[in-house]
This record gives C-alpha cells, structure tokens and sequence, in this order.
C-alpha cells in the first residue's frame, strides 16, 4: 500500500528572509504545546496558516470533509488524554467542524478548535465565507477567542490548551481572522505552566460519607467517564476490590472496572442490563463516581434508585444535585477521595442477592436462525483481539451491542459518542487513535447507517496508510429508529429503509482497503481472522438480521426497572 | 419568583452573551439585566427567575472562564439552600 509523504516546498530563490508571521507563531505554539497531528482541510481564510505549514515540522492529516477533522481530533483526545487539535477555513469549513467540537463538549474532551476567519475590515460586511462562528459555537465551546490582536496570539493558544485541558476539560475555539494571520509579529512562543491542583475536598463532607458507607445495607457504585478524566481507574479498581461493592457504569464509563471483574453488573440504563438496574432499584446507597445522572442512564428521573441516598463523587462542582439530589457531595480529586473514603466490606446478605441478580442474567449466544446474530459476532470478537485493542462505534443498535458485548479493559479502550450521540463518529475517531499509537489494534464497529455519515475518511485511511480495520454490521435500515418505530409507533416505518445500500466491499476496495463480506455463521471465525490479519485498512462487511432489535430496553419515560426483555 | 444573581466578568468578547446565553440553555428565564464596565471588569447584574434550583446554576455558571465571581443576593428558597450546604459538609441547618 502506498502513502502520501509528507510534502515540503522547494527552497525559495528568493534571498529574503521571510518575516515571521502570525501563522507561523500559530504552528510553534501549537508545537511548544506537543501537538504531533492536526486535523485539517485547507481553504481561503485559513490559508496563510497552510502556507506556513509547508515548512513546519508539525504534521498535518488532512482528511475528507471538516466534521472528520473534529472528529479525528476528539479521538485522538479521548484516546491519549491530550489536546486534540483540528482546522478549517471560515464559513462552511467552521459550520462542518461543529458537530465534532458539540461532541466533544457533550462528552467532556480536550480539544482546540482552530477556523479561519475573513479579514478583521470585513466581518460583520456578510463578507464570502464569512459566518459568525464565534457567536455559532457559543453554546458548545467551553470557551472561545477570536485573535484580534497578532502578538497576543501565543498566548491565546496557550490560554486555550490550558483551559481545554483543566478541570472537565472541553472544546476551545480559536477564530483567526486572515489579516491577523498574516501579519508579522515578533512574540516569542509561550511556555506551558502546570495546571493549578484540584481544591481539597471538604472534610466533613468526607466524614458523612463514611458515616453513610458505614451504615449501608445495599450499596451500589454507580461509575462514569469522569473516572478517565481524573485518571480514577486505579484508585477505584481499589476500592471495589476493598469492599466488593456491586458496580454498574455509563456507556461511557465502560472499562473503568474491567467488565469481566466479578463486581461488575454490566450498564446500567435504557439498554442496560437487568442486573444493574435491579441492583440500583434495590440500593439503599448509591455511590455516584464521575458521573452525572444522565436521562438515557436513570430513565424516569422519579423512578430512579427510589430507596437510595446519593453520595456524589466529581471533579465538577456544577453536576451536584443537577438531576438527583445528593446528601453529600465530593468535589476534588477522584483518586483521593476514593482512597480516603471507608473500606468496610459490603454486607454478605446483599452480595449474595447480587450474585444471584448476575447469575440470573447471563446473555446467551446461541439465537436460532440463519443470520449472524450480532452480539455473539461482538463477543467472537472481543475473544480473538489483543487484550490492549481499541474499539470505535458509531451510533445506534451495533453501539450498543459492543457496549453490552464487549469486553472492556479500560475505558480508553471503548470510544463511543456518548452524549451527543453522532453517528459518523465512528471512522474518524479511529483514525486519531491509530495515528497517536500505530502499533496498536484499532477497531471501528459501525452500522450502515453511521458508515455512510463519513465514509468519505476511506481516502484519509488509504492516503496514509491507517490500518483501522472496520466492521461495518449491516441490517439495511437505520436500526435504532425502526427498532423504536416498531415498539412505540405501531410499526408506522418512516424513512429508515435503507435496502438499497451500496455493495460496501466493493466500495471499500474502490477506496484501496482489503475487503470481504461475511455471509454465513461457519465464515466467522476464518474471516475475522483474516480480516484482522489483513495488511493495511480493511473492512468486513457483515450483513445481519434486519429485524434484530436491542434488549433490554427501557420504554421511554419509564423506570429502569421496568425495563422490556427479549421475547 | 425571581433571584438576582451579580457578576464580575472578564472583559473579553463575548463574555456578557456567553453568561446570558448560558443561564437560558439551563432552563431560566431573564427578568431584567444592567451591565457596565467598571475598570478592568463588567459588571453584569441579572434577575433569573425558573422552576430549577439556583444553586446549581451558580455552580454552572461559575465554571465560565469569563465568570471571576457570581453571588446570589439574599432570598433565595431557605430549604433548597441549606440542603445543598450541607450535601457540600458546610455547617447549614435543614428546616424542618
């Protein structure tokens, strides 16, 4: 498989040396922060930045449309727990970025956002490709500056990695205006400071935990993606192994126990499993660790853990009490906390209901039929990648299946849209995850659906030589939506046939990727392993039972308890 | 009933927006709004009224980069406050 070298430009005949710009300050204070990749696509108002890339060591990955830059970046971030960084011109090109910067906030990721910007004389005049993208970004950025100002420019990049990265870390957009880009500037790059440390956590708040801890019949830790952000999974590995304390996550915060831990009941939620729903209906304690009582986590708020108290455990002081009030709330650093929290073991009585709730719901393999069932492909899976492989979904019933499915080691391992949701994440996210870490196996779990939401980023794979291998489970409908048109609108299906899909093997081999479809249940195991073993990018094409739907599931505005169970 | 919440703000662009912007997204309403630049930092003062608990919104608001400090004035829901307080360890006393 070839790839594209990085380019660089002849030698300039000219004698002159050119002056340094603003857009060169951009890249070495971008490199003073260790970006290795940026995300980008070229265009007018962004342009003096790529002319400055030209002759700059940072690398950049251009891909095939601005929300894959986004989106490549947010992987890469929720990946490496750096700064992702991506690019685009003003006008469309920002307008594209935004669904993946909206990602990234919904879902707490480190990112800068760079856009280009018409000149400081223009805007406000509808100049071309002029879109206020400050004013459009507001509401999913955790902060924004437009450069107005070329020397305060390396410090505005500074200021924005530094807020991307601290506290819940998030989005921060950073508009250029052309003619500031342009413009020479004679500041020298600015260095990074550390973060400031996380306050203490307050002592008698800590001590009414204990109390709390102490006197629990049925507690329950309830564990989200805010354990990554605190880099919380070994403090709390700990603590459940301390007091075998029955676990259930997030979506997100999957892998923070490791799923095959004997403590671990599985998600809890709309699509969780029936342990873990009946085992939070049953606390009389929830533990709330770096999570924030999302809807498709409690189902009906009302309904949710009725018989516990809360203690909730979080970095972000703005989450307590949000949703679900909490008799004490701990704000600071997770590990810490969790470190100083009470190790008294869990009552036997209520381990023993546990142990009976998880026996009593282990998923079976074995459906009947002649399609692939799509869970037991899932786990096959999972049983034949290397114990440190990432897997990227996207959005909708495959999501939830590797969700429930998978096997999961630790939450960096599992990248899905949590919080927004976006299909078409998927793809992109696995490009930045097999470029921070070549060596590493990466999986992309898509749907047909999803698949096509970016499946221009087939060039980005082929024109670097990104050997994402992608499992593109195909049941020609966009699944999630028929599932919930058959279950909660009499079966009235509106516009989610999709029976006349491209033939996506050949249409990966077009794009230059090794690609087989998987049509038969005795072809499992040989083309998995030839498809992960295969050179290069590639994709297996697995078309799967059109009517197969996700259980359990809870209905919406019920409780989780009341959760709907395969028939 | 309305609450008044006052803020010190950075002076940078956008930050009265951001803030107004933000406390409708979370679900209140804006009553009324002075603002005014007094040295190196705006002034913004803002009567919210909603069904949510204020404090939270505080807390959400405080997270802003721009937000240097927000205070709520006196007259709040006596119950809401002292139970939060208290879910933090400060020393509040639950009405009973």
């Amino acid at each position: 498989m070839s790839s594209i070298a990085p380019q660089r430009a002849a030698p300039s005949p000219s004698v002159e040396a050119k002056p340094y710009r603003a857009a060169h300050a951009l890249l070495d204070a971008l490199r003073a922060e260790g970006v290795r990749f940026i995300f980008g696509y070229p265009g007018g108002a962004i342009m003096p930045v790529y002319d400055a890339l030209v002759d700059h060591p940072i690398r950049h990955i251009l891909v095939r449309h601005e929300q894959a830059a986004a989106l490549a970046a947010n992987g890469y971030a929720r990946f490496t727990g750096e700064v992702g960084v991506c690019m685009a011109t003003s006008g469309p090109g920002a307008t594209n970025l935004i669904t993946g910067i909206a990602d990234a906030y919904l879902d707490s990721v480190p990112m800068v956002a760079i856009t280009g910007q018409v000149a400081t004389f223009l805007m406000g005049t509808d100049a071309f490709q002029e879109v206020d993208t400050f004013g459009l970004t507001l509401p999913v950025v955790k902060h924004s500056f437009i450069v107005r100002e070329a020397e305060a420019l390396p410090a505005i990049v500074h200021e924005a990695f530094r807020i991307a990265r601290s506290g819940r870390p998030g989005p921060v957009l950073v508009d250029l205006p052309k003619d500031v880009a342009n413009r020479p500037i004679f500041a020298k790059p600015s260095h990074p400071v550390p973060d400031p440390p996380l306050p203490e956590c307050n002592p008698c708040a800590l001590e009414r935990a204990r109390h709390l801890l102490a006197r629990a019949a049925r507690p329950v830790l309830y564990t989200g993606y805010g354990v990554f952000l605190a880099r919380a999974e070994r403090a709390l590995r700990a603590f459940v192994e301390a007091t075998r304390i029955p676990t259930v996550s997030t979506l997100k915060g999957l892998g923070g126990l490791p799923t095959d831990h004997p403590c671990f009941l599985g998600m809890l939620g709309m699509h969780g499993s029936r342990a873990a729903n009946q085992a939070v209906q049953e606390a009389d304690l929830l533990i709330c660790v770096g999570a924030r009582f999302d809807d498709r986590a409690t189902g009906k708020l009302d309904g949710f853990a009725p018989k516990a108290r809360v203690i909730h455990i979080d970095g972000d002081p703005g989450e307590i009490s949000k949703l679900r009030y909490a008799e004490v709330a701990l704000c600071g650093d997770l590990s810490r906390i969790l470190d100083a929290l009470s190790l008294r073991p869990v009552p036997p009585e209520w381990g023993r209901r546990v142990e009976a709730l998880k026996a009593s719901d282990r998923p079976r393999y074995d459906a009947p039929g002649r399609f692939i069932y799509a869970p037991a492909l899932i786990r096959r899976l999972y049983e034949r990648l290397p114990e440190d492989a990432v897997v990227t979904c996207d959005v909708g019933q495959h999501q939830m299946w590797v969700a429930q499915h998978g096997v999961h080691r630790s939450i960096r391992q599992h990248l899905t849209s949590g919080g927004l949701g976006t299909m078409g994440f998927g793809l992109p996210a696995a490009i930045g995850v097999k470029l921070a870490d070549p060596e590493r196996t990466v999986v992309c779990v898509t749907g047909d659906g999803s698949f096509m939401m970016n499946v221009q980023e087939l060039a980005t794979l082929r024109r670097y030589g990104i050997a994402v291998k992608i499992l593109l489970l195909d049941n020609a409908a966009l699944g999630m939506v028929r599932q919930w048109q058959e279950l909660f609108h009499d079966r009235r299906y509106s516009e989610v046939d999709l029976s006349d899909n491209p033939d996506f093997a050949a249409l990966a081999r077009v794009f230059g990727l090794w690609a087989a479809r998987l049509e038969s249940r005795d072809q499992i195991d040989a083309l998995l392993q030839e498809w992960l073993r295969s050179e290069g990018p590639a994709l297996l094409h697995v078309p799967i039972d059109p009517k197969a739907n996700v259980w359990p599931l809870v209905p919406p505005n019920k409780a989780n308890h009341e959760q709907l169970m395969e028939t | 009933m309305s609450q008044r919440l006052n803020f010190r703000l950075r002076p940078t662009e956008g930050s009265v927006l951001r803030v107004l912007g933000s406390i409708e997204r979370r679900g209140f309403s804006l009553e009324h709004i002075e603002s005014r630049r007094v040295g190196n930092a705006i002034l913004l003062s803002v009567a919210v009224s909603g069904e949510r608990p204020v404090e939270v919104l505080i807390r959400q608001l405080e997270r802003l980069y721009d937000v240097l400090s927000v205070e709520l004035e006196p007259c709040p829901d006596a119950y809401t406050t002292a139970c939060l307080q208290q879910s933090f360890g400060e020393p509040a006393a639950v009405p009973t």
